[in-house]
This record gives C-alpha cells, structure tokens and sequence, in this order.
C-alpha cells in the first residue's frame, strides 16, 4: 500500500501537467489569441472543425491527383519499353497505343463515377451493430467482395454519435496500413451511412478464441505481435483506439491480424503524453523485487477468472453493445 | 465537406466594390435576382452538383458521347465559379488568413486558373475582378 501511493503521488504532477492544455485558463486564452488576430469574435468550434476537414480535403485531393498522374505515366513508360522491341511493326504500334488510349480514358471516367448502394449486389448479413449491420456484398463491375456497413443517420443523430462515426471514416479513409481494415469508399443516401469496407474472411479473434479454447504458446505469440504491429501503426498516425478487444482484431484470408471498429478513437497531441524513461526510472527506484514485488503482485492481482468466465464476459459485453 | 455539402459563406452583402453578381439558373429562377452571398454560393453549389449528375451533359458510362454544347456548359460552370473565388478573395481573404487556410485557397485558385487558361473556359472580361492576382499565376 506505501508503494501505492508513491506511485500515486508520482503521477499526480504529471496528470496536473497534462490537464493544462485543456484548462479553462487556456482555452480563454486561445480564443483572446484568435480574438487578437481576428479583430472579431473567437472563431467556434464548428467553424473550427469545417476548416479542419476542408484542409484535409485539399490536401486529400491534391495528393490523390498527383498519384493518379504518376500512375499513369508509369503505365505510359511500361509500355513504350515494350513497344521499343523491333519485332512490333509500325501498325501494330499504332494499334496499342490507341488501345492504351481508350484504357486510360476509360480509367478516367469511372474515377467521376459516385458510388451508389446500385453498384452492390447485396449478400448474406455477417454482424449487426449499435447503428446497423454490416452485410457481404459483391460490386457489379469487379466482382470484388467486400464488407458493407450500414448505419443509419437517424440512429447516430438520435445516440449522439455523429463525431465517433466520423472520427472512424476520416481514420480509414486517412491511414494506409497493413494492420487496418481498408475503406475502399463511403457514400450515403438519405436514410443511411455505408461504409464498404475490406471483407476479412478469417473472422476475428473473439471467435478464434471461442473455437480453439487454448492457444499454443508460438498461436499466443504470433497474434500479440501482431497486435502490438497494429495498434503501433495506429499510434503513428497520431490515433489511438480505445476499444481494443477480440471482436475488434479480425483475421484476413492469410491469417494475419487486422484492427478494426475505430468509433472511438482519437487523435491525440503526442505532446501531451508523459516521459516513460522517467516512468520506468520511478518504477525501478520503489519496487523492491525480492519483497515488495511479491506483496504487489499479491494484493492488487484481481482474482483471476477461469477462461470459461472470461469468454461468457466477453459474450456478454459483446451483446450490451450490439443491443 | 464530408458531411456538410455547403459551406456558407458568413458575410452578408455579395459585392466586390464595383462588381455585383445576381443569380439566375434560367430554370427555376429566370430572371437575375439579388440574393446574399451565402445564398448565391448554396444556389451555385446545388446547380452544378445538378449539373454534373446529369448523364445527358457528364455521362459516366463507357462509350457515352458528350454533348455538342459540352464546351459551353462547361464555361458557364467555370464563370459561375469564379465569381466564388472573387468573393473570397475581395471579401472574406482576412478571415481565410486568420483560419490559417490561405494556402489551401491558394492552390486551389492557381488550378482553377491554370486549367481554365489552359482550355479557354473563362473570357478575360469575366476575369477583371482578380486581374493582379491572376497575372502573378500567369505574367502575360
């Protein structure tokens, strides 16, 4: 208990630091600053956050028009490389690049194409959330499969939580992992929000879980590092997900790991966090390993769940939230 | 953007000293009327969107001709749209400054200028109202 509260008066300092940026006291003075350099009232947080998305959105635009442009030209190089060969007449020449031609323009007219729910063929249901479902459904033009998830606006409006679904869209579309689920595309119509997203046939972990009982010590290994790959990936964008669970770990067709359900994250000021070598210093300094430890270890270990009671927790968290 | 289809535009009156815009779409409002600023960008904004989804002037299937009058609907969009861009820059450019957003304005104006330079969609006489910003994108 001593060593307890050492640790509790460790922290204090630190949590007194991280509350300053959110202080009354600096949120007046932020807005006096806008105030100052306005010459007019503080500029709202709605206005605030417009701006914010419209930056992004310029600069989403400008990024994804200078790829496209790249591509392109690389597909024009790949194939005058292959027209060089002597063996290609002069007609045949012609033929490809004006084939290539009608490729390109094609390629630029489905990019101004607005997906729409008519361009899915919708198929079986694999889940249902606080806001909807999430369904199979394959698009007509590529035959891909993907994952479809159907929420609807009035229900987001009616639980307050426009920003979360939000803050999980701009996530997806902003950040291009390995270890996140893919949004292909988002669209909506008047009564629903879809989100079609990469359709991971592996199921998740919760399941995997459920099914094998135990897992071998090299299975354990694997998924952890994986995890800890996933959630660091996230971190680097400056997000972090605040819901990291076994229904949330998902299984591709490979086996690898992918996270996903970002409605509450946040991004985050990696200023504000607190210094861990410090940290570890304090915890080496009051931890006694030889006494201490076991007394620690002892008195604040929350009596340990048999794995049976763990996963009907689980089950039953898992069912609060689809209801 | 994503969720909010408009950005309304906060000031009031919509006039650039010398130059005043009133808005007609020759369908549901065919003579000029005066309307604020906001309301000439939501009424602009609604009838390009209107435009850009009609496949008889911007077909999206393969194969689809465009019209023989594409080129002058496209000059009426890019006219219209720049009187948005004049807007900005003559009555809210202090505000775009403070919100930290100028060089996203910026890059915008220069594409839009660029390209409509580029294919002749925009006649000069339109473009006076931003004659020496436009001639420091491209010196004549």
């Amino acid at each position: 208990m001593d060593s307890a509260r050492s640790w509790l008066q460790k922290l204090q300092p630190r949590d007194k630091d991280r509350g300053k940026p959110a202080s009354p006291t600096a949120a007046r003075k932020d807005g006096a600053a806008a105030m100052a350099e306005d010459g007019e009232e503080a500029i709202s947080s709605t206005t605030a956050t417009k701006v914010a998305a419209a930056k992004q959105f310029i600069e989403n635009h400008y990024k994804d028009q200078m790829r496209s442009l790249e591509e392109r030209k690389e597909r024009r190089r790949m194939l005058e490389s292959k027209l060089a060969d002597p063996d290609v007449s002069e007609e045949e020449q012609n033929n490809i690049l004006k084939d290539f031609e009608n490729r390109e323009r094609e390629i630029m007219r489905s990019r101004r194409h607005k997906m729409g729910v008519d361009d899915f063929e919708l198929l079986t249901i694999i889940g249902r959330g606080a806001f909807g479902e999430v369904r199979l459904c394959r698009e007509k033009a590529t035959s891909n499969v993907y994952a479809m998830k159907k929420l609807k606006k009035s229900e987001m409006l009616r639980r307050g939580q426009v920003e979360h679904v939000r803050a999980e869209r701009n996530l997806l579309a902003e950040v291009d992992s390995a270890y996140i689920v893919k949004l292909y595309c988002s669209f909506q119509d008047e009564e629903f929000l879809y989100l079609v997203m990469e359709y991971l046939p592996g199921g998740d972990m919760m399941t995997l879980l459920m099914r094998k009982d135990t897992l071998t010590d090299d299975e354990s290994r694997f998924y952890v590092a994986e995890t800890i790959l996933a959630i660091e990936s996230i971190h680097k964008h400056n997000y972090i997900h605040r819901d990291i669970k076994p229904d949330n770990l998902l299984l591709d067709r490979t086996g690898h790991l992918k996270l996903s359900d970002f409605g509450l994250c946040k991004p985050l000021d990696s200023s504000s966090f607190p210094n861990l070598s410090e940290f570890d210093y304090a915890v080496g300094k009051n931890i006694n390993p030889s006494m201490d430890g076991d007394k620690l270890l002892s008195s604040s270990a929350a009596p340990r769940r048999t794995q049976q009671e763990q996963l009907l927790h689980w089950q039953k968290n898992r069912r609060m939230l689809v209801c | 953007i994503y969720w909010s289809r408009h950005n309304k535009v906060t000031t009031e009156t919509w006039n650039l000293c010398r130059y005043e815009y009133r808005w007609a779409d020759g369908v549901q409002i065919k003579k000029p009327i005066e309307v604020s600023a906001p309301k000439y960008v939501e009424f602009l904004m609604d009838w390009i969107e209107g435009q850009l989804d009609d496949e008889s002037i911007f077909p999206q299937k393969l194969g689809t001709p465009f019209p023989p009058n594409f080129k002058e609907v496209v000059k009426t969009i890019f006219k219209r749209l720049f009187r948005v861009y004049a807007h900005i820059y003559h009555s809210s450019f202090q505000k775009i400054v403070s919100l930290k957003e100028e060089a996203h304005l910026n890059t915008c104006f220069k594409h839009f200028i660029l390209f409509t330079t580029e294919f002749g969609l925009i006649d000069k006489k339109e473009l006076a109202p931003l004659q020496e910003l436009i001639e420091s994108i491209i010196p004549y």
